[in-house]
């Protein structure tokens, strides 16, 4: 491949890490203050070519535009109503596990756990020991794809196009076998239960950039091929 | 139903056999006239031919006088009394919202609360003894803001908007609360009701105004042996928590210190006779 190419290719894969560490961080944890200054203080893409997707960054920059002091505990709160949720309902909340999506009986720690976990251990990761929650919360599925995008990164600006083709590979199998084929459930909860912009935008976002994500990898390697 | 005898001897119900009977759960029960039965459907006004009592719509907001809702919030929170004046105080004049919220971060240093600054200032901003206003001091008006749309190098952005500053003003309840706030009337009305443990008030107040205050080991340490303190039994942590209650104390963090209210309350009790309020007052000055 061209120099060029490669270089483009490495900018577009250092994007995808980025966008994939916004979305594993907005599912890991309630906003805080420094987040949500941060956030304030971004550039959202207003045409990223998916209807979704700029759907979803227009609901958060919507939402931006109007926060105060007391945004924190509003988002906190939408937070716990909808990945929380109350009672012991399985469809009280948008739970974010493949376990639950994906298991007859909506539970956690079902097969999908481990085949993730499985293939963590794969590419030499595993869960921090202050994580709590399982593998295959969808912030630790988006964290590995951007494991992945930052070293398919790395692999380009060293000119390792294998590594690179390897990575990426990888990448459309997790994004077809785990991620992508549960998250658009997620997000209907989520659309079901969520108050604010923010968390409704955040679905959004979510079911737009991972088709676009999916539809890139398909591209990028059927090149290759 | 046939039972089978087993080898225990305890003969068990032969469930398929009852199966195959037909059995049906519901044969005893006498359905007969109840297809007429025309059940209620609709507005509540069935409800109320049943004896059943009307369910009151909820109001959208409290319509009470901000004066009462103020008092009730006091009433309330009696704990939170001095952050909760502390606040009003702070925003006689109108103070910025994020301002405000630092101050009130600083107070719970020295007054943990479970309550977060934003807790503190909607709780009263509900009761009416605060309000959101504008830079102008009028009231603040809530505007929907859209994100701005940018181009750099040829690539639209969506930037977020700032809204306009806001700031807490106490209103005329607030004010009417701080202006009710009578420190010195608590003290000597705690005197009063306590008499008979002067000696011990004043010890403490004596050990506090030393520069950087007393602890609660050091107030312990002079008072708890004290025969005062002995039948019925007390310790000092009691009268403290009196002391404080009254605004004659405040806790530093580490250590209790004397407010204004103490120093004159000490002044109050100068002729009360204490010779271990003495000794701690000759070291100090020593």
């Amino acid at each position: 491949m061209a120099d060029e190419m490669l270089n483009d290719l490495a900018e577009l894969c250092a994007q995808r890490d980025s966008t994939y560490a916004l979305l594993a961080r907005l599912y890991r944890v309630e906003v805080d203050q420094p987040l949500l200054d941060g956030l304030h203080a971004t550039r959202f893409p207003a045409a990223t070519g998916s209807t979704k997707a700029n759907a979803g960054y227009r609901a958060l920059a919507e939402y931006l535009s109007n926060i105060d002091e007391r945004s924190t505990t509003e988002l906190a709160v939408d937070f716990a109503r909808v990945f929380i949720g109350y009672g012991v309902d399985s469809y009280a909340a948008a739970f974010p596990f493949e376990s639950v999506y994906t298991s007859e009986k909506r539970l956690k720690m079902q097969e999908a756990r481990d085949e993730v976990l499985a293939i963590y251990h794969a590419y030499g990761l595993d869960k921090s020991s202050e994580w709590e929650e399982s593998e295959d919360h969808v912030a630790a599925e988006l964290e590995f794809m951007q494991v992945l995008c930052a070293r398919t990164t790395e692999a380009l600006k060293a000119g390792d196009e294998d590594k690179a083709a390897q990575l990426l590979q990888t990448q459309k199998n997790f994004l077809e076998d785990h991620l992508a084929s549960w998250t658009p459930m997620m997000t209907v909860d989520i659309r079901r239960l969520a108050k604010t912009k923010f968390y409704l935008g955040l679905a959004d976002l979510t079911d737009g950039f991972l088709a676009e994500d999916e539809a890139f990898l398909n591209e990028v390697l059927g090149d290759e091929e | 139903m046939a039972n089978n005898s087993t080898a225990t001897g305890i003969d068990e119900l032969d469930l398929n056999d009852a199966l195959d009977e037909g059995y049906d759960p519901l044969a005893d029960i006498d359905f007969a006239g109840d297809e007429d039965v025309d059940y209620p459907v609709g507005d509540g006004a069935n409800l109320k031919q049943a004896g059943l009592p009307e369910v009151e719509p909820v109001p959208a907001h409290d319509a009470r006088p901000a004066s009462e809702r103020t008092a009730e919030l006091f009433s309330r929170m009696a704990t939170r009394r001095k952050t909760l004046l502390a606040i009003l105080r702070k925003c006689q004049e109108k103070q910025p919202v994020r301002e405000v919220v630092d101050y009130i971060c600083d107070l719970k240093t020295r007054d943990r609360s479970v309550y977060s600054a934003n807790d503190f200032c909607s709780l009263l901003e509900r009761a009416g003894a605060i309000e959101r206003v504008g830079e102008d001091g009028a009231s603040y008006e809530e505007v929907e803001l859209e994100p701005k749309t940018v181009v750099v190098d040829g690539v639209e952005y969506l930037e977020p908007q700032t809204p306009a500053p806001a700031f807490w003003l106490t209103t005329q309840a607030g004010l009417d609360m701080i202006a009710a706030d009578d420190p010195e009337g608590r003290t000597e009305q705690l005197f009063e009701e306590e008499d008979a443990y002067l000696p011990i008030f004043k010890r403490i107040l004596t050990l506090c105004s030393a520069a950087g205050g007393a602890s609660a080991k050091q107030i312990a340490k002079a008072c708890d042996t004290d025969p005062l303190l002995q039948s019925p039994r007390y310790y000092s942590s009691r009268f403290v928590e009196k002391l404080n209650k009254s605004d004659a104390l405040t806790w530093a963090g580490k250590t209790w210190e004397l407010t204004q209210t103490g120093r004159e309350a000490l002044v109050q009790l100068e002729s009360v006779d204490d010779p271990a309020s003495a000794e701690i007052l000759a070291n100090l000055e020593a």
